[in-house]
């Protein structure tokens, strides 16, 4: 720094921390959390084997893995491949979930930010809410069925019922944790309710919400396949289940098949929040996105 | 003191604040009398929970007082906000990290309705009078501490205020960065005429900074004693060498013994 | 100069809150759930809507009374098939996550793995389980613990992975590896096993009613709701919900506490 001049001197730090990391390190970790990914499910299925050797339980029971993934291959009593009929099945409940999910997610919002907002109606309706999540989905699935009858609205109306909670819980929460500090930073500039959620609240709480989303969307298959049980409709997921199972003596390996099938509509649900929230969030986002 | 509410700068008028709580009332300010000249620097010195930020909230419209009357270039502090006379930087200087630091000096304009273009010249003009407008893509968290602070600076500045309430700004970074920055906002000041109230609990900072220092006592707080602080400005690197120095901090430490004994 | 008792209105101090009493906790959460019943029954005799719809609250409650001690034994017998397989589920999870978490690469992909598969699709499991297991209580057990286990074993895994300086510590007196388990390791990841079973119970009761609604042992809660509504007795399905929901309370109130008995000595515990 200057020694003989009068005035002080301008200083340009250069302390600089370099937090992030380059693009090309990410990518590469990301991809190793495929593999690794992939390595465990053939660990998975190498057990399965195992157990099957040791146990030594029939092929009624526990199918070889590669007989159940040629299974994928056979055809229906219908003439389609088997594959694509699940396909099809998949797409229908996954219609359904999406459908759910968004008209949960938007009432989920809105209750959040009034809970977090209103004192009187945050602290009385939180617990409620907290409460209801308790409840499980398939004692109020027939009690709906009984009151709405069988069709696509109760259909809505039970994934919009258990994606709602997970977002209400987390947007209510996330809002609430912005500190006072942030609060009195916007009241100094004379900022309205309105101004302060959008470029504040949501900003902030955005995180936590999508920790919600994720649960939400989860919980909106369950409720898409819970719908389509039998009073429900005549293709989905929930339907090949229980056809599935009704004929497992038949044919075991389909049972398994839509097992996996319903698994991976789920996972495909989670990650894809999971990579909006990648997208919405940057660097801010939750750990990885696998 | 003749009552001039025509009078610019800041003034406390027998200010008083008390809260109420479960564990019982708590009187944080009572008969606060201040007056900061315009265009002066005058820092609030001591003990922690003394009151200070309470005080410097209720100037800044956070806070009503109980009792007393306050004001900012002759307005009350609601009157002050409306106008948007004031800026306020607090002990942390919370950025909303999901933005860049150019669009962090922006909110307040962005608040107000100023339009784009000129939003983003002004946050540019603020950034390059602290020192950091080659750093206006980055984001908080690659920021040092100070750094942070400097543009948390650049912030408050961005409305053109003639008032500027800081609380304890520089409390949280290290003595070197601290009187690094000590200097950048000596030049900074210099550039405006703006009338600042700075709270700190560095005894050396408050002489080094201000033109009259506040010392104040806890419990309830109250200013005890007004020290002028007759060092010449600009001040310098050299400022800290002189023997003035050195005595106007004996005499602040006096003074805070004093009032912390008082309690 | 003395000063008066007045409050601005913008305070940011501490202020008498009538929501902070205990009493207020329970209170308002209670008038509003009291106003909702309120507003039902209100539509339900309005509407005049048809018992097997929608029943009425009060006609709910009177069934609920009435059979309330069938009621208790099912929900015994769920709460205790529900227990075993959180049980099961967690000692294995606890063990899993002791075992790998030496091992970077399989602990990170075995807590993605339970992160993604999050909310299993019991409908889509279960009959798997059946397979194995016939459609008997211990189907309903074992998907208790396949449901339970991913969440345990993120928590426990969370727990293992915390070092502090009581690592040294076990270090510098040359402590055997039951001395550092028992006296370390364990105690340190109870907190957070403690947590995942906040979450874990309440998800075991409802992944125990939904298996048992599509079979199971004939006396449980689930399947009480399976038969009640194929012969539409709406009131019954009804009353069966509201002690389910009791159960879920029940349950969530007894690992509130031992959660209290077992950290007492925890730094969340202490008042600063």
């Amino acid at each position: 720094m200057s020694s003989a001049e009068s005035g002080p001197v301008l200083t340009v730090s250069d302390e600089f921390s370099d937090v992030v990391s380059p693009g090309g390190q990410r990518f590469w970790s990301a991809v190793q959390r495929v593999l690794i990914a992939l390595l465990l499910l053939l660990i998975a299925g190498a057990l399965w084997e195992l157990a099957k050797l040791i146990t030594g339980t029939g092929d009624r029971t526990m199918p070889h893995i590669w007989h159940t993934l040629r299974f994928l291959g056979s055809t229906t009593s219908q003439d389609e491949n088997y594959t694509w009929f699940l396909v099809q099945n998949v797409w229908s409940t996954a219609k359904a979930s999406l459908v759910g999910l968004l008209v949960g997610t938007a009432l989920g919002l809105t209750t959040g930010v009034l809970i977090a907002r209103n004192r009187l109606f945050g602290d009385g309706l939180m617990p409620l809410i907290v409460a209801a999540q308790a409840v499980p989905i398939v004692a109020i699935a027939p009690a709906l069925v009984l009151w709405l009858g069988t069709g696509g609205v109760t259909k809505m109306v039970i994934t919009t019922y258990l994606t709602f909670f997970p977002v209400t819980v987390a947007t209510a929460r996330g809002i609430q944790s912005v500190p006072q500090e942030s609060h009195d930073l916007l009241r100094t500039y004379g900022a309205s309710k309105w101004t302060s959620l959008r470029i504040l609240e949501i900003p902030f709480a955005a995180p936590l919400i999508f920790v919600g989303l994720e649960t939400a969307a989860a919980f909106s298959v369950v409720g898409a396949i819970v719908a389509e049980l039998p009073f429900g409709s005549n293709e989905g997921l929930g339907v090949v289940i229980l056809t599935s199972w009704q004929f497992y003596i038949v044919e075991p390996r389909a049972l398994y098949c839509v097992a996996m099938a319903s698994c991976a509509l789920g996972a495909i649900f989670v990650l894809s929040v999971r990579l909006a929230a990648y997208f919405a969030l940057g660097p801010r986002s939750q750990g990885e996105v696998l | 003191m003749a009552d001039e509410m025509g009078t610019l700068g800041l003034r406390a008028s027998g200010v008083g604040k008390r809260f109420l709580s479960k564990g019982g009332d708590v009187q944080a300010l009572e008969g606060v009398e201040l007056e900061v000249a315009q265009g002066g620097f005058t820092s609030v010195i001591g003990p922690s929970g003394c009151g200070k930020s309470t005080l410097l909230k209720a100037f800044s419209d956070l806070l009503e007082p109980s009792t007393g009357e306050l004001s900012v270039n002759g307005k009350s502090p609601a009157e002050a906000r409306a106008a948007r006379e004031f800026g306020v930087v607090f002990q942390s200087p919370n950025l909303l990290p999901w933005r860049t630091v150019l669009r962090n000096v922006t909110l307040p304009l962005q608040v107000m309705g100023v339009d784009r273009p000129t939003r983003i010249q002004t946050a540019h003009e603020m950034l390059e009078l602290v020192g950091l407008a080659s750093f206006i893509r980055h984001h908080p968290w690659q920021l040092s501490g100070g750094m942070q602070q400097r543009v948390a600076i650049a912030r408050a500045l961005s409305t053109n205020p003639s008032v500027l309430l800081m609380d304890e700004p520089f409390g949280a970074l290290d003595e070197i960065t601290r009187d690094r920055l000590n200097l950048e906002l000596m030049r900074i000041w210099g550039t405006l005429s703006a009338t600042i109230l700075f709270i700190t609990h560095s005894i050396t900072e408050a002489v080094f900074l201000s033109s009259q220092v506040a010392v104040m006592s806890s419990r309830p707080g109250r200013i005890t004693r007004l020290i002028e602080v007759d060092l010449p400005y600009p001040r310098n690197s050299q400022t800290r060498d002189m023997p003035e120095f050195y005595e106007l901090v004996i005499e602040v430490r006096r003074a805070l013994v004093e009032a912390s004994d008082a309690t | 100069m003395t000063s008066t008792e007045a409050v601005g209105s913008k305070d940011t101090g501490p202020r008498v809150d009538w929501a902070n009493l205990p009493l207020g906790v329970v209170l308002i959460p209670t008038l509003f759930f009291v106003v909702l019943l309120t507003i039902w029954e209100l539509a339900v005799k309005l509407g005049d809507v048809h018992v097997l719809m929608l029943p009425a609250p009060s006609v709910i409650w009177i069934k609920f009374i009435e059979d309330f001690d069938i009621l208790v034994d099912l929900a015994l017998n769920t709460g205790i098939e529900s227990a075993k397989g959180v049980l099961l589920g967690s000692v294995i999870a606890i063990m899993l996550a002791g075992l790998v978490h030496g091992i970077r690469w399989l602990n990170q992909g075995l807590l993605a793995y339970s992160s993604t598969v999050k909310a299993l699709p019991v409908v889509a499991l279960y009959p798997v389980m059946t397979v194995f297991f016939g459609v008997t209580s211990k189907a309903v057990v074992a998907m208790v613990c396949v449901g339970v286990a991913p969440i345990m074993f993120t928590f426990a895994s969370r727990g293992f992975s915390g070092t502090s300086e009581h690592d040294d510590l076990m270090r510098s007196i040359s402590a055997g590896w039951l001395t550092r388990m028992t006296a370390l390791v364990l105690p340190r990841a109870l907190p957070y096993v403690m947590a995942g079973l906040r979450t874990a119970v309440p998800l075991a009761i409802i992944i125990a009613i939904i298996s048992e609604y599509f079979g199971g042992s004939v006396s449980t809660l689930g399947a009480y709701i399976r038969r009640e509504s194929t012969m539409l007795h709406t009131v019954q399905v009804w009353s069966a919900i509201v002690m389910a929901c009791l159960l879920g309370v029940l349950v969530f109130v007894a690992v509130s506490l031992l959660d209290r008995y077992f950290l007492r000595w925890h730094a969340s515990r202490q008042e600063a």
